[in-house]
């Protein structure tokens, strides 16, 4: 992941259109996993797609770096919600099976560092160390904080 | 003995929720998200390399001004609105040169050098008149935008770096600490 300025040949349009599909609809989903407001984290997603088209000829990795810079949005955008979500009345619960409901409700209590990590693990699938590089932080750390965030869950969980 | 669940019971716990909960996004077309078939077609979103924008209104009178001033002698009026009005009085832009004179019972029809059929640097003068009056190009005209401080994306695009490199989309956060160094790592 990273980017570089002397790339030799420009990347085809074409190969945008391709990341775009194969990409958007996951990371809604990972989006909005991570933030909890489906509108939000569609404008999340094209926000990450403008900026890896502002800078399509010289990422290496797009689809890295797409998802790098959703995970960073994410967590912007909740360190911004924070104050608002402290405020504002909590909406109604969704009716789902009682154990979803539950576990989707301890993930929202969850730090944003926490639950960004839970859903890189337990739905992207990443291994620890991918982790690390999309959250920017060692490997260690993530570890630490999916350790802290399942003991959390664990104790909250009703058996 | 506990009755807290095991730790593969949590950790399947969170992927049955996260699972059914990534149902709430639907896929591009509106249909709930099916891994096994084909992707919708998407128009994807393409934003312009360019985007042109509209010169402002500020622009606009400052190039009819450079063309207009020096011809009529600085008569040139702005209306509340900003839209610039000449005196209906015959222009006072008669050259000094005494071999051209200018009738005063047949005033000039002169075009408006802010609309499209008129030349850019010419203005029509009577046609027994010999000299036609040339005005320089506005400088203004040649810059339609000068006046205008174009915001550039990039202050906005360029992703602060972090020690370890690049962090895409890490701009965005009011934060100096795009990707928080372990807030609560334990060391």
């Amino acid at each position: 992941m990273g980017i570089r300025a002397d790339r030799a040949e420009p990347r085809a349009d074409g190969d945008f259109d391709a990341l775009y599909r194969d990409h958007r609809d996951r990371l809604r989903r990972t989006a909005y996993l991570m933030i909890g407001q489906a509108a939000v984290a569609e404008e999340v997603v094209h926000d990450a797609f403008i900026r890896v088209h502002n800078r399509w000829d010289s990422i290496d990795t797009p689809a890295a770096y797409l998802r790098r810079t959703v995970v960073n949005l994410c967590l912007a955008w909740r360190q911004r919600d924070v104050m608002a979500r402290e405020r504002m009345p909590r909406p109604p619960a969704d009716v789902e099976m009682p154990e979803i409901d539950e576990t989707w409700g301890l993930l929202t209590r969850l730090s944003q560092d926490q639950r960004v990590a839970v859903v890189l693990r337990f739905y992207e699938d990443l291994p620890m160390d991918e982790i690390a590089r999309v959250m920017g932080c060692r490997t260690a750390t993530v570890r630490t904080r999916i350790h802290r965030a399942l003991a959390i869950l664990r104790k909250e969980m009703t058996p | 003995v506990t009755d807290a669940p095991t730790p593969d019971e949590v950790e399947a716990r969170i992927r049955r929720a996260l699972s059914t909960r990534s149902g709430d996004i639907a896929s591009g077309d509106g249909a709930p998200w099916e891994p096994g078939r084909p992707r919708p077609g998407i128009v994807p979103f393409a934003p312009s390399d360019s985007p042109r924008r509209n010169p402002s209104w500020r622009t606009l009178v400052a190039a009819v001004a450079a063309l207009a001033v020096p011809v009529a002698g600085g008569a040139v009026l702005l209306s509340n609105d900003g839209e610039p009005t000449t005196p209906p009085a015959t222009p006072t832009c008669a050259p000094l040169d005494t071999t051209t004179t200018v009738p005063d019972t047949d005033p000039p029809t002169t075009v408006p050098p802010w609309t499209s059929d008129a030349p850019s640097s010419t203005i029509t003068v009577p046609a027994d008149s010999a000299t036609p009056i040339t005005t320089a190009p506005p400088t203004s005209a040649a810059e339609p935008d000068a006046d205008l401080v174009t915001p550039t994306t990039d202050s906005w695009i360029d992703p602060p770096t972090t020690t370890g490199g690049v962090n895409p989309g890490a701009g965005a956060t009011t934060s100096t600490e795009p990707c928080d160094p372990d807030p609560d790592a334990e060391h």
